[in-house]
Order: structure tokens, then C-alpha cells, then sequence
């Protein structure tokens, strides 16, 4: 039995009923035959059993015609038809061969293959063996699971949150998005054979590109990061293109209307050397940093923003600080003085909206606890970034920021940040490039 | 100046009797005055306010005020004021990181001060013109001033008797001039010769009968104060010893040198018991900014180092050389404290920071920076709190805070709703996220989200066994779930407006319902429609059964808004008919929570006042406010704690019998959503609005 074989198995005796049934059975038939074929187990112990064993010279010897009675056969027979069974359920499918694997997943993913109960994935497992996925499979999350799939182009596609997608091998369609949210770096594609994201209200047509769909049963919106796709209505067949830095939403009814969106640079940093740059809140310090450092930044109480207390961060740039992707990674080092405490929060906008209405924070007491005075840098992917708020944001693509900030408590003002910057670790770099993750599937 | 004077003076006639008295003169540098046999019976008459009597190049006044002996006794008579001790393992180890409160307004750079050894007094120095400075005494359980004093010359120390009676003004350099102060009956000093040069730490033992203390070298010499032979000479420190104290049993001496080395030795055999060390990082942290000239009094730190050793008696003003010890003791250790029940040392450093030690497994604890050199340290009598005096002019008290929590999630938006079964094991969540989360607490893992059709969750409460919940959004539907089957049991109707809160009874099957409508609704998990409906007033904002599950608790608010009294009534939740109304809350009431017995209730309201109450006839046994809003009540039984949200973001813990509060921390968001404790688990659970849940674990697991 392959590697896949034995995960797959492994996963039908998880979620399957009647599937561990039939395998425990099959169990039991194979151990009778084997005692029939070779008597009694040696490790009983009948004795200490209380059961009488006759003395050595009475055992009679079975012939070998009589150990194979027709009821052994038979028993035989089912287990030679099960095991058959067994091979034609996990035969090699030379007709459908794997599009992909799934990579990694965080949080509650499975994987729906025919009419087969919903394999929950384990995040370690999912490490240790990509999941193949073969045409025909979905793959759900649910409200906190993601899940990366890579292609054997080596087109990479996140599955956001509450997310529901389909792997087809259909000309015109090769991933089917039901609903959810999904991030895709496209890789090159053949002219003739592009690749085709179908969702309930239009089709989105990419050559090589990087984009994101929001989609739900009444509306689908496309957001090109980088190249150019077409997107064609399903309702009445009008396209767009739409190109890097521009969004478009698809409704049922109104007219298809490109928007445009700033595209900030995908690195940005603060150092602090050079003084407290223009428009930062805070205290600049010179004192008692770390080697090689000439400034840092010292948050100070903001008696005017009662529920943020404690605060130094950037001024809010409307055109957005950096790019948000979920691989980017935010590398903050900081002296922290307990017990002082911080958040670090991005105030961000919307593709659609140019007011920023909504904060993402990273909330993590081990982010505290460090030794008092010690200077300690981590890198945070944004994807950790969590929504904060009291209702429910509107359900839209983009995530801008504007604004990044360290909130604490006012009293405490014992938080210093010497940098901070933002990269992004890149689809190849973090993925593609690692053959432990995956890699080229086939 | 004369006016002040006079009303100084007038306040301490007014507080007590003055009585003048004559001590012994001034000592040479390194002579150190004990509290000895040898004692001058010098009764002042009670009638005079000051004689000044020059001896040799000193003046003395001598001034004493009465009723105030630093009267512990002398089984308490080490780092912390006599009184009962709190269940301090109740709360967990000894982290002293958790909210922090002033105790006096903070003084103005340069001022002086001095804890008493049995920490009942604090004497400030404050400089009101070039030339004088006022004193002042604050007892430090009223935090009122006992006494206040005008001084036409600045000082540069305030150093105590060991007895604690007595304190000096160190006035001029060298042995210039001295007054001696009396808090209580006058004790007669003698001094005598000890060490030659600057003792830099001095520690009495709790009984007074010995006293430990080290010169410029790294040697510690224990005495007798009655006799003059030394009992024990201490080797063991590579760096000078700064800081000393005797444990409260007496047995234990534990000193620290300025490389934050720590050496616990046997008192009776001079033993070296335990060797810690300080954390090297904590004592190489950066100097805090405003320790800078301008800052420091101005003589030099030596008065934080002779007043911060405990006990530190009155040692001779500090000569030329001595100051050179006392800058260098400036970048180490200033003070060391040991809880009363023994299981906790406290440090301070010159650098800003104290730590905590759990003298069990010699771990450290929580630091804390406090932004200015720490001058002294002390507990609290009941161990709820470390206070905390530091050059900047800040004395304030540092309440006890459980270890830090566990964080069971971050999670999208608000979390609304977080309970813990009885037995902390389960936690359930839900908020803005539409989802209720099950979650093993002692793995820290889900166990199971299930879907609230799209509804975010703004209530609701768990079962004490942890297997039923109950969930309501913004409306009037009201989720059921099956926690066993991790299946919705579907919603039921009945209320008309909004449904604020929700309570179980004990028996985990009866639960109510309390709404805008102005109704209390009883229910079954079963039952489709309620089996009760208890008609109020007005709007209920708050319900919770009690004990025997026979009587419900209700809180209304008034229709003008919460900063209006409403009622809290108890009703008979089978016959639907009020039994007692506790009257007497100012604003509205947010949460109470019934004694384990049902005899009693404390609630709080949003005004911050904590009330007792008999639950059967609805008198007021006692009450407790706090500066702020009060809600989310829970009683711990095991320990007879009360756990309650303080706004916005904050925990306090109070004794149930007296309302005593035993612990304050804040949680590391901007507001608690939803605060629940395991009643006999010993656990609470926050849920905050950046979408994180925290878990607490009280006591010693």
C-alpha cells in the first residue's frame, strides 16, 4: 500500500462507519483463517484459563484436507473478496491523475471526494504527506480554517475562511469557487488553455496573474494584484478585464464597473535612525538601544483616546503603507519593560471603501513575556492578523493598510520599537521552492 | 514660613499630644544606634513643643506624636504591617504585576523618603523653597497624614529606629545637625560602635534582639544587640553586599550583593543556605531616563540605600567616602522585602525594576518596571500588595495578580460571550463571529464550532455541568445547544424585546431568560415554551438563581439609564413571587452573586460600589466602593473569592465574607466583553473585544 493509500485509509477509518466495520471484520476473517490454518494461537494460555488441554500424546493430528473444511473456504473466499475490495478502492486512478495538493491547512479543512463523508485534514498529516487532490474534490474550511493548494503548474491558491471550492479538469472550468474567499497566484498558462476560476455569477479568465475573489451566491468580486484577467458575467455573458490595481464586483444586475485601487509597495521599514519620522506618534529615544541602532520609538500616552491608551505608530497614509498579503511577513524588534504590554494593529480600507474603518490586530501574550530589558524581534505573518470589532464588517475584498500602531496601556509606557518593516516572503520562496511542501506534485 | 509653621503645628496638637525630649548626640561616622538595654529614661513632659539641645556639633529636636506607635508585634515585626493574612495562595504565585495605584500625590523631584521598618509610616521631605522643607507622616493603612512639619533646612535622609518609633532628619553634611522625630512613646537610644566606615545594609531581627550588617566589604556580621560580640561573620558575596533582611520567622537571612547575587543564610549557624541570582538582564537593563542628576536629592542615593535595608536604623550621615559606596550601590540592588508568610522575596533595583522570587523553588516572577529607581519596597500586611516607593516621588501599591494567562483564542471580532462549566474544564465562546466554540481549557484545543445560522452571539450561559448552553443574539430568539451531541437543540420565542441575560440553575436543566420586555422567563431545555414568566417594572438586565435553584435574582434598570438606581429582587422562582429587595445602590446594578450557603449575596453596580446583603431579608451587612464601574460578578467557592470586571478592562478579586480585595489586574485589551469563573474549578475567563479569551488559573493547580 502507497503512502496515499495508507492516509487515505487511515482517514476512511476515521470519518467512515461502515467503512471501519467492514475493515474490522475483515480483520476478524483473517485472523480466523489463519488459526484455522494453523491451529490454536500459541499465546492462549488455556491453561491458566482452566481449560483442559489434552495431554501431548493425545493430540491428534488434523489432516490438512480436514483443517480446510468448505466453511474455511468460504471464509476464505470473503476474505480474499474483501481484500479485493480494498485494492479496487485504493487502486492507482490512471484516468485522474492529480491536479494538485493541498499543502497546508490551519484550522478546520476537509476534503469531499464523491459520495464519500468529508475527510477532516490534519494540519500535521497535511505537513508530513500533501494531500493529492484529484478532480472532482472539494475542499471546505470552515469560519477559522484556510487551506493552500499547489498546482501542478504551480499555481498556488489560499482558501480563505468559510470557503467552500471544487478542482474540476473541464476546459472551461478548472477551479470551481462556491463560496468564500480565495487568493491565487496563477502560473504562466498556456494560451489556449488558460485557467478558469467559475464562480455562481461569472467566470474569471487568467493567463498568469495574481488575484483575489470574494464570492458569495449573489455577488463575485475580482481583485487583480498583478497582470490581467477577463471576467465574463454568467447571467448575460458581458465581460471586463479587469488589471492589476483595480477591482471589480459582479452582481446580477448592475453593470460591470472597474475600480480602481492604490497599489502600495510590497516592502516597506521604519528604522528610527534618523529621528522620528514626519507624522509618527510617539517619543523618539536615543538611549539604550540595541547595538548598531541610533533611534527607536517610545509610545506615549494619548489621554484623548481613553480605550487606546498607549501609542506610537505611522501616520495614516491614504494611499496604503504596503500591500497586504497573507504571506507577508511583519518583523517588529522591540524592547518590551514589564508588565507593559502591546498590540500591534493595522487600520486598513477596503477595495471599495477609501475610509478606514476597520482594525487587524495581532493579540499574543507570548509577545510580552520577555526577559525585562531584552530587545527581541518576530516576524508575524499578516495572516495572523486578526479582525477586532464589535459588528460584523461588511464582506468585501481588500485589505489596505493605512495605518500601523502599537496600542498598551497608558500607564505603562514601557514599550520601545527600534524597527519595523514589512516583506513579503513570496509564493516561491515559502512554497514552491520547498520540496517538503509539496512542491511539483507530480 | 511662620504660618506654616503654626498649622503644622496646631495639626499635630490636634492629632496628638507633643512631647519633647532630649536623646543622645550625634555619633561618628559608622556608629549605628540600636535598640538596646542600655536604655536613658528620658520622659519629656507632654507640653512642650520642641527643645533643641546642641551636643557637641550637633542640634537635635526630638518631636513625638501620640497615638502612633508602629506597634507590631514582634512575631510581624519584618517587611510587612501586622494583620491577617489573605488566602494568598488563593490567587496563585507571587506576581506583584497587577494594577498599580498611588498612594500619595506624587512628590516633587527631590523629595526624600522613608518606610518605617514594620511599614505602618511613610515620612516625606518635601523642598518648599531653597531653604526649607516640609515633613510629612502618612500611615499607610488610612494613607492620612498623622503628622506634618515644617523644617527651615533642606534634609538629606530620613532614616528610622529599627523599633520604628523614631525617625531621624538628616540635615547639612556630616553629622551637622540631626533631628530625631517620635511617633510614639519615647525610646531611649544609645548608640554604639559597630562597624568602622558606612554600614550599607542593615536588617533587625523580627524579635529586635539581633541585627545584620556589612560595611564597604562583601562581609555581613551578625550581632547581638544586646552584647557587643559578633555571633556570625558571613563570607560568601563576591560584590558588595547592598540590601539585607531577616525572614519573618527569624531563622533566615537573606542578603544581596550589587551583582544581584542573593545568599539565604542560616541565622543560628551562619550557614549559607540558598544562593539565587538576580536576573543579570533585569540589573543590566537601561537606567530609566529620569534618573539623571537633576532628578537625584540633592545630597546623593544614600538615603535610599540606609533607609531601604529593612530596618534600616539611623545610621550616620554619609561621608565623602561613603557616598562613593552609594553610587556604586546605585547601579544594584536598593531593597529587599519578604512576604509575610514567607514564600515570597521581593528585590528592587536603582534601575527601576522589582521582582518577585517564589522562595519555594527560588523561581522568578513577574518584574515590573516603575519608570525611576526603587528606593523601598514593602508588603502589605494581608500580602495583597507590594508597595512601592522610588526616587521620582511615586509611592505606590502594586496589587497581586494570578500568573499570566492562558490565551485559549484570538478570534475574528468581539467575543461576547465566554463561560467556563463548574468545574473549568469547558469553556464555551461566541460573539460577533457567529459562531459558539467549545474548547477543552486544560489542552488549550477546540473542541467543536457549530454554527449560530448566521447570528452573531451578543449572551448566553453554560450549564454548570458544561453539557447545555444557551445563546441569544441581538433579538429574542433563544439558541439551544446540545454540548454532548455538539448539535443545536433549535430556538425558542417567547420574549418581546431584547434578551439581555441568561442564568442555569443547578439542576443544568432549568434556565431563565431576562429581557426588555420587562420579564424574567423560566424554561426547560425541553420545554418549548416557558414554564414561568415573573412580570417586572422595568427592563431586566441581569438574572441568577440561587444555590438551591429555588430563589431568582433579578436586576432592572431604570428607564432614564444605568446611572439611575433600579431594583435587585429576589423571587420564589417556582411561585413567581418577589421574597426580599435589597435597596441602597446608587446607579443600576450589574451582577451579584450569592454566598456558597444562600445566605448572603454581594452585588456591585455601576457606580463601583460593592454591597453585602442578606439574601433572606435584604439588610445591607457592609459595603465596599471602588472608583469605578462595577459588573460580571463570580464567586470562587473553594476560596470564598469574589471575581469581578472592573471597567473597562480589569479584573478585582475580593474576600467574599468582608469584601476585602485580595487581588487587581487588568487584562491586555481595551474592554472586557464577558467575565465568568468556574465556580469550583478556581478558574475565570475573559472575553475581551479584540476577540481574545484569556484564561486564569487561581491557586495551585
Amino acid at each position: 500500500m502507497s503512502p496515499e493509500q495508507r492516509q487515505r485509509m487511515v482517514q476512511l477509518l476515521q470519518v467512515d462507519e461502515t467503512f471501519r466495520r467492514d475493515y474490522v471484520r475483515l480483520c476478524q476473517l483473517s485472523s480466523q483463517l489463519m488459526w484455522a490454518a494453523q491451529g490454536a494461537p500459541p499465546d492462549l494460555n488455556l491453561r491458566d484459563r482452566g481449560i483442559a488441554i489434552p495431554a501431548k500424546n493425545a493430540v491428534t493430528r488434523v489432516s490438512r484436507r480436514k483443517r480446510l473444511s468448505p466453511q474455511r473456504v468460504s471464509l476464505g473466499a470473503i476474505v480474499v473478496l474483501v481484500a479485493l475490495g480494498l485494492a479496487w478502492t485504493f487502486r492507482p486512478n490512471r484516468e485522474s491523475a492529480p491536479l494538485g495538493v493541498v499543502s497546508s491547512v490551519t484550522g478546520t479543512v476537509a476534503v469531499v471526494r464523491g459520495n464519500q463523508p468529508a475527510m477532516p485534514l490534519r494540519a500535521d498529516d497535511v505537513l508530513k504527506a500533501p494531500l493529492p487532490m484529484r478532480p472532482g474534490d472539494q475542499i471546505q474550511t470552515d469560519a477559522v480554517g484556510s487551506a493552500v493548494l499547489v498546482l501542478a503548474d504551480r499555481t498556488r491558491i489560499l482558501l480563505g475562511p468559510e470557503s467552500q471550492m471544487t478542482l474540476a479538469a473541464r476546459p472551461d472550468a478548472r477551479v470551481v469557487v462556491s463560496s468564500g474567499h480565495v487568493t491565487a497566484q496563477v502560473a504562466p498558462q498556456r494560451a489556449d488553455a488558460p485557467m478558469i476560476f467559475v464562480t455562481p455569477r461569472a467566470s474569471v479568465r487568467v493567463l498568469g496573474t495574481e488575484l483575489e475573489l470574494m464570492v458569495s451566491k449573489e455577488r463575485t468580486e475580482i481583485a487583480v494584484t498583478e497582470g490581467k484577467v477577463r471576467v465574463t458575467r454568467s447571467a448575460d455573458g458581458t465581460s471586463a478585464e479587469v488589471s492589476a490595481g483595480q477591482f471589480l464586483p459582479v452582481d446580477e444586475d448592475e453593470s460591470l464597473a472597474v475600480i480602481d485601487w492604490p497599489t502600495p509597495p510590497e516592502s516597506w521599514s521604519e528604522d528610527f535612525e534618523s529621528g522620528l519620522p514626519p507624522g509618527w506618534t510617539g517619543q523618539f529615544v536615543r538611549e539604550a538601544l540595541p547595538a548598531g541602532s541610533r533611534g527607536a520609538l517610545q509610545g506615549r500616552a494619548i489621554p484623548e483616546a481613553p480605550g487606546l491608551r498607549m501609542v506610537a505608530g505611522s501616520p495614516l497614509i491614504e494611499r496604503g503603507l504596503f500591500a497586504w498579503h497573507d504571506d507577508s511577513m511583519l518583523h517588529v524588534t522591540f524592547r518590551v519593560q514589564p508588565p507593559a504590554w502591546f498590540h500591534v494593529c493595522l487600520l486598513a480600507r477596503t477595495y471599495s471603501r477609501r475610509e478606514p474603518l476597520i482594525a487587524w490586530c495581532r493579540v499574543d501574550p507570548d509577545l510580552w513575556r520577555v526577559r525585562a530589558g531584552e530587545w527581541r524581534t518576530v516576524e508575524i505573518p499578516l495572516s495572523e492578523f486578526r479582525w477586532t470589532g464589535s459588528t460584523q464588517p461588511e464582506a468585501t475584498l481588500g485589505r489596505i493598510p493605512l495605518q500601523l500602531t502599537f496600542v498598551g496601556p497608558g500607564d505603562l509606557p514601557g514599550v520601545v520599537i527600534d524597527s519595523v518593516r514589512v516583506e513579503r516572503k513570496g509564493f516561491e520562496a515559502s512554497r514552491l521552492s520547498d520540496p517538503s511542501a509539496g512542491g511539483d506534485p507530480r | 514660613m511662620n504660618r506654616r509653621h503654626s498649622i503644622s503645628t496646631r495639626a499635630l496638637v490636634l492629632i496628638a499630644g507633643l512631647v519633647l525630649a532630649q536623646q543622645p548626640g550625634c555619633r561618628p561616622a559608622g556608629q549605628m544606634a540600636t535598640e538596646g538595654s542600655e536604655a536613658v529614661s528620658a520622659k519629656e513632659p507632654e507640653s512642650r513643643l520642641a527643645l533643641e539641645e546642641p551636643v557637641g556639633r550637633t542640634t537635635q529636636k526630638v518631636i513625638s506624636v501620640k497615638p502612633a506607635p508602629d506597634s507590631a508585634p514582634p512575631s510581624m515585626r519584618t517587611g510587612a504591617v501586622s494583620g491577617p493574612l489573605l488566602p494568598f495562595k488563593a490567587i496563585g504565585a507571587g506576581h506583584f504585576n497587577g494594577t498599580s495605584e498611588p498612594l500619595i500625590p506624587r512628590l516633587p523631584s527631590g523629595a526624600v523618603m522613608g518606610l518605617s521598618p514594620q511599614r505602618r509610616f511613610l515620612v516625606t521631605g518635601e523642598t518648599i523653597d531653597k531653604t526649607g522643607l516640609v515633613v510629612r507622616v502618612w500611615d499607610l493603612s488610612s494613607m492620612k497624614v498623622v503628622l506634618e512639619r515644617q523644617e527651615p533646612n533642606g534634609i538629606e535622609a530620613i532614616r528610622f529606629h529599627p523599633h520604628g518609633r523614631s525617625f531621624t532628619l538628616d540635615v547639612g553634611s556630616v553629622c551637622d545637625s540631626k533631628t530625631w522625630v517620635e511617633l510614639g512613646a519615647a525610646t531611649a537610644l544609645r548608640p554604639r560602635q559597630t562597624d568602622a566606615g558606612l554600614a550599607s545594609a542593615l536588617a533587625f531581627s523580627p524579635d529586635g534582639r539581633r541585627v545584620a550588617s556589612t560595611g564597604s566589604n562583601q562581609t555581613v556580621e551578625i550581632r547581638d544587640v544586646t552584647g557587643s560580640a559578633t555571633r556570625h561573620s558571613l563570607s560568601g558575596h563576591q560584590h558588595p553586599v547592598q540590601v539585607a533582611a531577616f525572614s519573618p520567622d527569624g531563622r533566615t537571612l537573606i542578603t544581596g550583593d550589587a551583582a544581584g547575587q542573593l545568599i539565604g543564610w542560616d541565622v543560628t549557624t551562619g550557614k549559607k543556605q540558598k544562593t539565587w541570582s538576580f536576573a543579570s538582564n533585569l540589573l543590566a537593563a537601561p537606567v530609566p531616563a529620569e534618573r539623571h542628576k537633576s532628578d537625584l536629592p540633592a545630597g546623593n542615593s544614600s538615603e535610599s540605600n540606609s533607609t531601604s535595608a529593612a530596618g534600616g536604623g539611623p545610621v550616620s550621615p554619609a561621608t565623602a567616602s561613603e557616598r562613593e559606596v552609594s553610587s556604586s550601590a546605585a547601579s544594584g540592588l536598593t531593597a529587599i522585602a519578604f512576604s509575610p508568610d514567607q514564600s515570597v522575596l521581593a528585590v528592587a533595583t536603582a534601575n527601576g525594576y522589582t521582582q518577585t522570587f517564589d522562595l519555594a523553588s527560588g523561581a522568578a516572577l513577574s518584574p515590573v518596571f516603575h519608570q525611576s529607581p526603587v528606593v523601598d519596597i514593602a508588603f502589605a500586611a494581608d500580602a495583597s500588595s507590594l508597595l512601592v516607593v522610588t526616587q521620582s516621588g511615586t509611592v505606590s501599591r502594586w496589587w497581586r495578580a494570578p500568573a499570566p494567562p492562558l490565551l485559549l483564542t484570538q478570534q475574528q471580532g468581539s467575543v461576547r460571550f465566554a463561560a467556563l462549566d463548574a468545574a473549568g474544564h469547558r469553556a464555551v465562546t461566541g460573539g460577533v463571529d457567529r459562531q459558539l466554540k467549545v474548547w477543552d481549557v486544560d489542552r488549550q484545543s477546540l473542541i467543536r464550532t457549530l454554527d449560530n445560522g448566521g447570528e452573531a452571539i451578543a449572551t448566553g450561559a453554560l450549564s454548570p455541568d458544561g453539557r447545555r448552553a444557551v445563546t441569544a443574539a441581538y433579538g429574542t430568539g433563544i439558541a439551544l445547544w446540545d454540548l454532548e451531541g455538539m448539535k443545536s437543540l433549535g430556538k425558542r420565542y417567547g420574549h418581546q424585546k431584547r434578551i439581555w441575560a441568561f442564568a442555569f440553575a443547578p439542576d443544568n436543566d432549568t434556565f431563565a431568560s431576562a429581557a426588555d420586555d420587562q420579564t424574567v422567563r423560566i424554561w426547560r431545555i425541553n420545554s418549548p415554551k416557558p414554564i414561568r414568566t415573573i412580570d417586572l417594572d422595568a427592563a431586566v438586565r441581569f438574572v441568577r438563581f440561587s444555590p438551591d435553584g429555588k430563589g431568582l435574582l433579578a436586576a432592572t434598570r431604570d428607564p432614564r439609564g444605568w446611572q439611575f438606581p433600579a431594583r435587585l429582587q429576589l423571587w420564589d422562582a417556582q411561585a413567581g413571587k418577589p421574597l426580599a429587595e435589597f435597596r441602597g445602590h446608587r446607579m443600576e446594578v450589574n451582577s451579584a452573586v450569592f454566598s456558597s450557603d444562600g445566605k448572603e449575596l454581594t452585588s456591585c453596580d455601576a457606580e463601583g460600589e460593592i454591597c453585602r446583603w442578606n439574601a433572606a431579608t435584604g439588610e445591607r451587612l457592609g459595603s465596599r466602593h471602588y472608583p469605578i464601574g462595577l459588573s460580571h460578578s463570580g464567586l470562587i467557592v473553594r476560596h470564598g473569592l469574589i471575581v469581578i470586571r472592573r471597567y473597562s478592562s480589569g479584573v478585582l478579586i475580593s474576600q467574599a465574607g468582608d469584601l476585602t480585595p485580595v487581588s487587581s489586574f487588568d487584562v491586555p485589551a481595551r474592554s472586557i466583553s464577558d467575565l465568568n469563573v468556574a465556580a469550583l474549578g478556581d478558574r475565570v475567563i475573559a472575553g475581551t473585544d479584540d476577540g481574545a479569551v484569556y484564561v486564569w488559573r487561581l491557586g495551585h493547580e
